[in-house]
């Protein structure tokens, strides 16, 4: 049995949808958010893949971003924000993702029949 | 800032290369920030900051791998690609198909052409007929007509032989040309 392969998998699938479901409530830079999602080991992620997916997604229009400076004797920080495009990108995610909870819960009860 | 944090990002820099200069030091400033965050935040040394990014050549690729596999616009590399496969293909082809295609189907006719002739070049001595139309030559050396059926069996198998081989040569060719195009889409 390997577990990690279909966990890995599933992560793979909805990194996106936290990273943007992060970013939705406020501006937040790299850091916070990899240190964020690393309370959960089912989305913790590294920097090899966040980073890419931030730059990947800002180019797709659905963030964007700007340096900030930050506390004195830190390098500024960069902050993404999520753009219209995002957001409406969010919201069809989100809807997506409700509909699939709907169904495996469905299945769930079907099997206990 | 720390040495080995400036040759981390240099590595990472210099495999960053398909990207525009302005991405790759963008890039390099929000890797630089977040060792920074993290060695205050968290009072990790370098050494431990940087193993665990993990190898820097490999975090390079996943930042060119995340581009290029997005990368829907014209691609000049692939372009390149294609023109030199349909060009060395197309040459290649045109002489290398019709000459081993030729060449095999002859040197096949041959093979049963040879023996049929020294039969009748033989039966024709016996019955006091020269046959003129059936002459092995062998650069001057005419063999004579009684040996006509030695003579043939090794030319007979030469041929055939011969005419497999290039059969097969050009299979593999064909092979080869159908394998280079699938990988190319």
């Amino acid at each position: 049995m390997n577990i990690n392969e279909w966990k890995s998998q599933l992560k793979r699938g909805i990194l996106e949808y936290c990273i943007l479901l992060l970013i939705n409530k406020q501006p937040r830079y790299g850091y916070e958010i990899i240190h964020e999602i690393s309370q959960w080991n089912i989305i913790a992620a590294k920097e090899s893949t966040v980073y890419p997916l931030l730059r990947r997604l800002q180019k797709e229009d659905y963030l964007e971003s700007f340096w900030k400076d930050s506390l004195e004797g830190l390098p500024p920080r960069k902050y993404y924000e999520l753009t219209d495009k995002g957001e409406e990108y969010l919201d069809l995610m989100s809807n997506e993702w409700f509909d699939l909870v709907a169904v495996i819960s469905e299945l769930q009860l079907r099997e206990e029949e | 800032m720390d040495q080995k944090v400036e040759k981390y990002l240099q590595t990472v820099f210099h495999h960053l290369k398909p990207l525009s200069l302005s991405e790759k030091t963008d890039i390099i400033n929000e890797i630089k920030s977040h060792v920074n965050e993290m060695h205050i935040d968290q009072q990790l040394d370098i050494d431990t900051i940087l193993k665990n990014m993990g190898d820097p050549i490999n975090l390079a690729k996943s930042y060119v791998g995340e581009t290029l596999a997005k990368n829907t616009t014209f691609n000049l590399k692939q372009l390149f690609r294609l023109i030199a496969f349909y060009s060395i293909t197309g040459f290649s082809g045109m002489i290398v198909i019709p000459f081993l295609s030729i060449l095999s189907a002859s040197l096949y006719v041959c093979a049963f052409i040879t023996p049929i002739a020294a039969v009748i070049k033989t039966v024709g001595t016996w019955l006091g007929f020269n046959v003129p139309f059936a002459i092995i030559n062998l650069g001057f050396w005419e063999v004579p007509a009684a040996l006509s059926i030695p003579a043939a069996i090794p030319f007979t198998f030469l041929f055939y032989v011969a005419s497999k081989k290039l059969w097969m040569i050009l299979k593999k060719y064909l092979a080869n040309v159908s394998k280079n195009y699938q990988t190319l889409h």
